[in-house]
């Protein structure tokens, strides 16, 4: 029975559901839970609607798209599931549920969870942030290798860096690498060479394994001692698929111990190579723009004639004309030649000579016959001269003088004397006998007429 | 030697060579930066040859004090 009290507080029904909300989320806030996965649905919007359950109770379960896209797994009606979450109400239907940002097959044991719990402290610690991660260093030189003297992954190491060119010093630096101590191990190799050792990255790396066998490298104060470094550390732990602290806290992550080798020779390699392209490409420029240069003063020269050349050049001109010309000019002494020879013939056949041969021959003929004629007409006419003569010869003063008689000639006339008035006493006279003659002085003169 | 010389050497270089390249400069200025670029490669390739390359091991002594011995897988 109440005394005259206040009322009681009438609240509406959002105004009660926001408070059960606040007590819920001051009370539970983040809570892993374990449980049976029942009325899973997967509808197209991505998000993942469930019930989780146990013998007694079950609680519903959401999973937004971008957390329920991470997951590994798919999850089933039946799977027993270890799930963390917020606890909320959701007011529309007044039901209280479990927000999940993660899910994982309950059976990966407790390592797994560790695992899970340790990087989500170590995130918030803001220890993963990719801010205070440094970047490599520019062609490392020094690099300490911490890892198991004997195992695969410091063969595959060195195996790569011996394969490259790379001139790099590698110290390592020998630790467990499973077990116990393993970690604290690797936290006072991590320290010692930050302390004694002038190297310009640090890779963390071993072989692939389980869960328990890569533990140590899930280790809180491994993570811590990786930020203490002030050497960049490269973190190459197991296989690909291996995701350890280690890695997360690095400064660089490896998915192998070979890929490690590789990240810090790359570089350098690539480098070499591009210094090797541009040499080629800077001699073969220079050489191109010589050479082009070479062609234009080539070209150049050969425009650029020696005068000489046009001088021997003008003379072989010269000689070819002279021979053109004695060619033409003995061809046109050849053609008179011919012709000379021809008319010259010509002339030869209709020459007089033989007209004037048979002229000559006709003549002499002629002349002969004339002769003849001439002769026998001579010897004709001389006939009766020869018979007078004959008797002029009786009647000769000669054949007188052959009887004794001489002939007196009157000096010098030589007139013949035949009277002697014609002459005078010393005169001279000649005297022709038949045989000689006499010149005689008149010594005495008779006149025989008395 | 720090990146930035590096870089800036490599940038210079990648310059000389495409002002080669374009064939626009006079024989001497080519035949300048010609020398310019031989001269940037031997300082490149200097600076990426300069590492040691050898393999050893830290072994800790007895009394703490640490010691670099040569190491064969």
């Amino acid at each position: 029975m109440t005394s005259a009290n206040k009322p009681p507080e009438v609240l509406t029904v959002s105004k009660l559901t926001r408070r059960i909300q606040s007590v819920f989320e001051s009370t539970f806030g983040i809570v892993w839970i374990e449980g049976e996965i029942s009325n899973f649905r997967a509808p197209v919007s991505g998000h993942y609607y469930m019930a989780l359950k146990d013998e007694k109770a079950q609680i519903r379960a959401v999973m937004f798209r971008s957390q329920a896209q991470a997951l590994k797994f798919i999850p089933k009606d039946g799977m027993m599931v270890i799930g963390r979450g917020k606890i909320g109400i959701y007011a529309p239907r007044g039901e209280y549920q479990i927000i999940l940002d993660y899910l994982e097959p309950l059976g990966v044991g407790a390592l797994s969870l560790a695992f899970e719990q340790l990087k989500q402290k170590l995130a918030a610690k803001g220890i993963f942030a990719p801010e205070i991660k440094r970047p490599l260093p520019f062609l490392p030189q020094r690099v300490a290798v911490i890892t198991s003297p004997t195992g695969a992954a410091i063969r595959d190491f060195l195996k790569i860096i011996n394969r490259r060119f790379a001139n790099i010093e590698i110290i390592i630096v020998p630790v467990r690498v499973q077990g116990e101590d393993a970690a604290a191990d690797i936290v006072k190799a991590i320290d010692i060479t930050n302390q004694k050792l002038n190297v310009d990255v640090i890779v963390l790396t071993r072989g692939g394994g389980s869960l328990e066998d890569l533990w140590a490298f899930n280790a809180e104060e491994l993570a811590l001692a990786i930020r203490r470094s002030k050497i960049p550390v490269v973190s190459a732990v197991g296989h690909e698929i291996d995701l350890t602290i280690s890695d997360l806290a690095a400064d660089f992550r490896a998915p192998t111990p070979s890929a490690a080798a590789e990240l810090l020779v790359e570089e350098k390699e690539g480098l070499l190579r591009r210094l090797r392209e541009i040499k080629t490409r800077l001699v073969s420029a220079t050489s191109q723009i010589i050479n082009s240069r070479k062609h234009e003063l080539n070209h150049y020269s050969k425009r650029l004639r020696n005068p000489k050349r046009n001088i021997a050049d003008h003379l072989m001109r010269l000689d070819e004309f002279h021979s053109h010309l004695a060619r033409l000019i003995n061809v046109a002494i050849k053609d008179r030649l011919k012709a000379i020879k021809n008319e010259k013939r010509a002339l030869r056949l209709n020459s007089p000579a033989r007209l004037i041969n048979s002229m000559n021959q006709k003549i002499a003929f002629q002349r002969h016959t004339v002769l003849q004629s001439i002769s026998r007409r001579l010897d004709e006419l001389q006939a009766p001269v020869h018979l007078l003569e004959k008797r002029i010869y009786d009647l000769a003063p000669v054949s007188v003088l052959n009887r004794g008689y001489s002939v007196v000639q009157k000096l010098p006339e030589k007139t013949t004397l035949r009277d002697i008035s014609s002459v005078n006493k010393g005169n001279r006279v000649r005297i022709i006998l038949s045989k000689g003659e006499l010149g005689c002085i008149i010594e005495k003169i008779t006149d025989s007429s008395l | 030697m720090t990146k930035k010389n590096f870089e800036e050497a490599m940038q210079r270089l990648e310059e000389i060579v495409k002002q080669l390249e374009e064939g626009d400069l006079s024989l001497d200025a080519s035949l300048k930066i010609f020398e310019e670029g031989m001269e940037l490669i031997k300082f490149c390739t200097l600076k990426l040859e300069e590492a040691e390359k050898k393999v050893t091991m830290l072994l800790e002594q007895d009394n703490g004090d640490t010691v670099q011995v040569p190491f064969n897988p």
